[in-house]
């Protein structure tokens, strides 16, 4: 009576289907060049990151972040052998900015879309799954928070609470759960009226187990998507909030913050345009990169994810 | 009777990421005019393939690998066949629509929900009998300016009368360019060799090309303003689609026509389907499946109105199902297919009382008949994978009577008895 | 042991439609329109009809997936409780009405705990084995979800009982650690099967189970379905639009339509003399695999109709070819046409 599989074999396979599964995604993964690059990029960051008392040992051990200057001379220099990466005006050095703000960049990045994906996991899920007036609550309040600008909530809550990252990080998680609630509120509503979801309730399944074993496995995948590709933006956002102002004193190692500090040079001497190119270019260029670096991971996590694309 | 359309030895394969699926494999099959044909198999049998491959609509990453489809439309000789394969793409254009029409399983989806019903038929009209329809509307005008007298109105349907009449002399010119160049292939058509080969490469390449309008004509079409002149043609178009609904037996033709596919039920949605292949009278309608989805009584409507349309419109109908009981009722010859190879071909009488192949007899077995008595017999096993299918004879490790040369030869397709072809093992020893 | 398994009195399922920019209660959709049947215990009833009669939706609500907008369903009562109930539901008197508590018996009502054993006793088999099961599970926790959820069993017992279960359908210790998508259609509903099974149901809706299968690999789960019953004697309700599957795997057949049971009655009786208009134009209706048969086709007029506006008087009266004043004015109820338990809702059923 039994049929044949459609693979072979009548014994288990050697591998775990869940390794297989991951296997065969890494595969797909690795066939796509920007995937490659993207990778290097993050890892090259990494790496910055991670050796960054070693690269760039810190003269005060207690606050690392404190950029160090050799003097107070307002006029930045130029690219030396003492300053590989050339000194801001009051002669902070650009190299060891660079170096510590990429540290600065991983933690604030990361635990904003950390905790962006917790609360909109939270918050849609209760949305999607009870629907009614639970998911009309959540989604208004949603729509009232898209409405405020971010530049004026952010000024606010710094005049609130005081100037620094913190009050940074707080606006962008404040002002970025409904997006990540919308995405997963409409993968919910789908997997919501599928049929195995119904088996699982006439099996007699509680509400927070069908939650738990079905409904967020199944619908987890459009918000990895979005939170890495929201890791770039979310930067970004940091780095012109701490231009304007907004966010930590000078003399921080954050990229934003340099840029920041460097405001009155930009433009150069009269004679000479681009006499301070490298107060622009060299923290630019790293929150540049480091925003592709994260837009390319991001893509390649949607193609190897979208289910749409999976087996073609 | 003449053959119409015939497939000779097509292998189709599919390049997907985990390998090459092997969708058929080396089909023949021959549909003669005036006849329903059936082409009956479980899901991955490649009978929709088959007909996707006989259109050319075969969606990539699926192509024809080799083999060919031969046309015997030609009025000139109907013995000599057009080798469709590797024709150009203009050239499939032009007789898709035309001669040869498919309608599909899901009316719901070969709708565009946005565009009125009346628009969808009436595109089949605009494509294909361009000629008449232009010319139509040349004689409207032509009575309305007699009968209208000077008024200023006059000058506008004077411009109307130009346009049109350089439209209807470009496209005549088209036409007859065309025509040549499909005649000139025509004649290379059994000719091998390089030298034909190459000749009939340029002239494919040249029918891609053909322009269609003349500078004037093409401006006319694209200025917003001037282009309302079309109105009377699609008006005239209009005309002829509420006709042929009607023709169709759709109550309320006028009200339908200016309607969105959405408003109608699956029901009317197929015969709205019917009604856009069959617009210009093709002499070939394929049909897959074009009544799985639909509710029994449904059903029963569309079978009936394809029965008499067989009288009246279409000369011949390549019907793809599943249901062996539709295959009855409506076929006169039937193909089965398994895995990509034509298990038996017979006449419909034949294969029901005296089928060959054990395939066919294991699927009559299987299917739940009226006067059933005790447990249906089942095929063990299921449909294999085509990106490594088995070797030899694809069935053989279903089949209660597998002998050893099953395992190792692909067997031949014989002509049993007069009509009745089967390609088995259990029936080629005598005759070889 | 009581005979009679199920009994469903006056369902209703309606869903409401809302219109307008206030969203108010404009329409009804009639899914299922007051419906009373009785199954059996051991018995496989055949529930067919077309899209929109409402068969799915009242094996759904049977087994509490919809909530039901009015009637009453018993599972395993004795008739004698059942009838006081109704009777007592019935009685004029607003206090007595009150006095019965239908939470105990009216598996409509039930809620927690016992809605929850419940479950245990009723499972369902969907249609399309693609979407009934979570792709991102292993076949292994699928078929042990439902033991999970009523924390039935644990360890290795669950595991054992899993694997009992997967080699009752047909499959074996190699499928244990596999994802639905590595199985064909025909495994994956054994797989569905399986989990059906693991509670120890007494009664299993049959939802459309070999509707999106092959012709062979149909009879194969047709026979699995009908050995199962007789192995576990189990109760099936085989909803399906498919005649001659039902013929096949069922004692008795009831006919809906537009949300109301016209006809029902033993199997052969039913196709050997179908009463009911609509009974005669299906069964005239399936296509039958043998070339020789003629027969006189009743090809109804128009298209199944919207269940948001049935037509007034018996639901059928715009499509059926016999169709008289009194059937445009009246709806006809269902009424004994023979001593076999046939019954059937036409005005003029004597007469065809």
């Amino acid at each position: 009576m039994s049929d044949e599989l459609t693979s072979d074999g009548a014994g288990a396979p050697a591998l775990h289907p869940r390794w297989r599964e991951f296997g065969f995604s890494l595969k797909r993964l690795f066939k796509n060049p920007l995937t490659i690059i993207g990778l290097t990029i993050i890892l090259f960051y990494v790496f910055l990151a991670a050796f960054a008392p070693v690269l760039q040992p810190p003269p005060n051990p207690d606050n690392p972040y404190l950029i160090p200057h050799d003097g107070w001379r307002m006029t930045p220099s130029p690219p030396s052998a003492k300053n590989p990466l050339g000194t801001m005006p009051s002669q902070y050095d650009i190299l060891y900015g660079i170096v510590w703000g990429t540290r600065n960049a991983f933690s604030i990045g990361l635990t904003v879309v950390a905790a962006n994906l917790v609360l909109g996991l939270i918050l849609g899920a209760l949305a999607g799954y009870f629907g009614g007036i639970v998911d009309e609550i959540i989604m208004r309040v949603g729509d009232i928070f898209y409405a405020i600008p971010s530049l004026v909530m952010a000024m606010a809550l710094v005049v609130a609470m005081g100037r620094g990252l913190h009050s940074i990080m707080i606006v962008l998680i404040v002002l970025g759960w409904p997006t990540y609630t919308r995405v997963i509120r409409a993968e919910i509503l789908v997997v919501r009226n599928t049929d195995y979801i119904q088996a699982a309730r006439a099996s007699g399944a509680s509400h927070l187990r069908i939650l738990g074993t079905h409904i967020l496995p199944n619908s987890i995948f459009s918000l990895i998507i979005v939170a890495s590709m929201n890791v770039g933006v979310t930067i970004l956002t940091i780095a012109a909030l701490s231009f304007l102002g907004l966010g930590s004193e000078s003399g921080f190692a954050d990229w934003g913050a340099m840029v920041s500090t460097c405001r009155n040079f930009i433009t150069g001497t009269p004679g000479n345009k681009f006499a301070y190119w490298y107060l622009v270019f060299i923290p630019g260029f790293a929150i540049a990169l480091f925003v592709l670096g994260w837009n390319l991971l991001g893509d390649a996590i949607r193609d190897v994810f979208d289910p749409r694309m999976r087996r073609r | 009777m003449e053959k119409l359309i015939e497939t000779r030895e097509l292998y189709s394969d599919f390049h997907t990421f985990e390998g090459v699926v092997k969708a058929l494999n080396g089909v023949s099959i021959v549909v003669n005019e005036g006849e329903t044909y059936g082409l009956v198999g479980e899901s991955g049998c490649g009978k929709s393939v088959t007909v996707r491959s006989m259109m050319r609509i075969v969606q990539a990453p699926g192509r024809i690998a080799s083999g060919k489809v031969v046309l015997f439309f030609r009025a000139e000789d109907r013995t000599k066949g057009i080798d469709i394969v590797r024709r150009s793409d203009a050239y499939m254009t032009s007789i898709r629509g035309d001669s040869i029409s498919m309608i599909f399983q899901e009316a719901s989806t070969s709708l565009n929900p946005v565009l009125s019903i009346g628009f969808q038929i009436g595109e089949s009209f605009h494509f294909h009998r361009r000629v008449q329809m232009l010319e139509e509307t040349l004689k409207e005008l032509d009575a309305e300016i007699a009968a209208a007298g000077p008024s200023p109105s006059r000058r506008w349907k004077g411009l109307q009368k130009s346009l049109y009449a350089r439209e209807l002399a470009e496209r005549k010119a088209y036409e007859e360019r065309i025509d040549g160049i499909d005649r000139e292939i025509y004649g290379l058509e059994d000719q091998a060799g390089p030298d034909a080969e190459s000749r009939k490469q340029r002239l494919n390449l040249k029918r891609d090309t053909v322009r269609e309008h003349g500078a004037l004509v093409s401006l006319a079409l694209r200025t917003p303003f001037l282009r309302r002149y079309r109105k009377r043609l699609d008006r005239v178009i209009h005309g002829h689609v509420v006709e042929l609904l009607r023709s169709l037996g759709v109550p309320n033709p006028e009200r339908i026509a200016v309607s969105h596919p959405h408003e109608l039920s699956g029901g009317m949605q197929q015969r709205i389907v019917i009604a856009i292949a069959l617009a210009c009278h093709p002499v070939l309608l394929i049909a897959d499946e074009p009544t799985s989805n639909l509710d029994v009584t449904i059903q029963a409507q569309i079978v009936d109105l394809i029965k008499s349309l067989k009288q009246t419109k279409i000369s011949s109908v390549l019907f793809i199902t599943h249901d062996l009981g539709l295959v009855a009722e409506i076929c006169d010859r039937a193909s089965v297919m398994y895995a990509g190879d034509v298990s038996e071909t017979a006449s419909v009488a034949q294969l029901f009382k005296n089928p060959l192949h054990p395939y066919t007899q294991g699927l009559l077995r299987s299917v739940p008949k009226a006067e059933q008595s005790g447990e249906l017999a089942t095929i063990p096993g299921s449909v294999p994978n085509l990106i490594s299918p088995p070797s030899g004879c694809r069935f053989h490790p279903r089949c209660p009577k597998a002998m050893d040369i099953c395992s190792r030869e692909k067997p031949e397709t014989i002509e049993h008895s007069s009509g009745h072809w089967v390609a088995c093992h259990l029936y080629t020893d005598g005759k070889k | 042991m009581n005979d009679t398994l199920i009994d469903i009195r006056k369902l209703v399922k309606y869903y409401p439609v809302t219109g307008g920019v206030f969203r108010r209660h404009v329409a009804d959709v009639k899914a299922v329109d007051g419906v009373d049947l009785k199954i059996a215990r051991g018995e496989c009833l055949g529930l067919v009809g077309e899209s929109g009669c409402g068969k799915t939706t009242l094996g759904k609500t049977l087994l509490r997936l919809h909530g039901s907008t009015s009637g009453r369903a018993y599972f395993d009562q004795s008739a004698q409780k059942v009838a006081e109930a109704e009777s007592m539901l019935a009685s004029p008197d607003p206090d007595v009405r009150r006095r019965v508590s239908l939470a105990e018996m009216d598996i409509l009502k039930m809620e927690g705990s016992r809605l929850r054993e419940l479950r245990r006793k009723m499972q369902i088999v969907f249609q399309d084995p693609s979407n009934s099961l979570d792709p991102r599970m292993l076949v292994r926790n699928i078929v042990a979800e439902p033991l999970k959820a009523q924390r039935m069993a644990k360890g290795s017992e669950l595991d054992d009982r899993v694997l009992e279960l997967l080699s009752i359908v047909g499959m074996g210790e190699g499928h244990l650690k596999r994802y639905p998508h590595e199985f064909s259609g025909g495994q994956r509903q054994r797989i569905a099967i399986a989990r059906a099974l693991a509670t120890n149901p007494q009664f299993i809706v049959m939802d459309e189970p070999t509707s999106a299968l092959d012709v062979s690999v149909q009879a194969q789960i047709l026979n699995l379905l009908k050995q199962l019953q007789r192995d576990f004697k189990l109760t099936y309700l085989f909803v399906t639009h498919h005649l001659l599957v039902v013929k096949y795997t069922s004692d008795r057949i009831a006919v809906m339509y537009l949300g109301k049971i016209v006809e029902l009655g033993p199997t052969a009786e039913i196709f050997e003399r179908p009463l009911h208009p609509y009974t005669k134009a299906l069964l005239s209706a399936i296509p039958i695999p043998d070339p020789d048969t003629r027969r006189e086709k009743i090809i109804l007029t128009g298209d199944v109709p919207n269940p948001v506006n049935p037509p007034p008087g018996c639901r059928f009266n715009p499509r059926c070819p016999f169709a008289k004043d009194i059937c445009r004015a009246q709806e006809p109820s269902l009424e004994e046409a023979s001593a076999g338990g046939r019954t059937v809702a036409c005005h003029r059923w004597k007469e065809l």
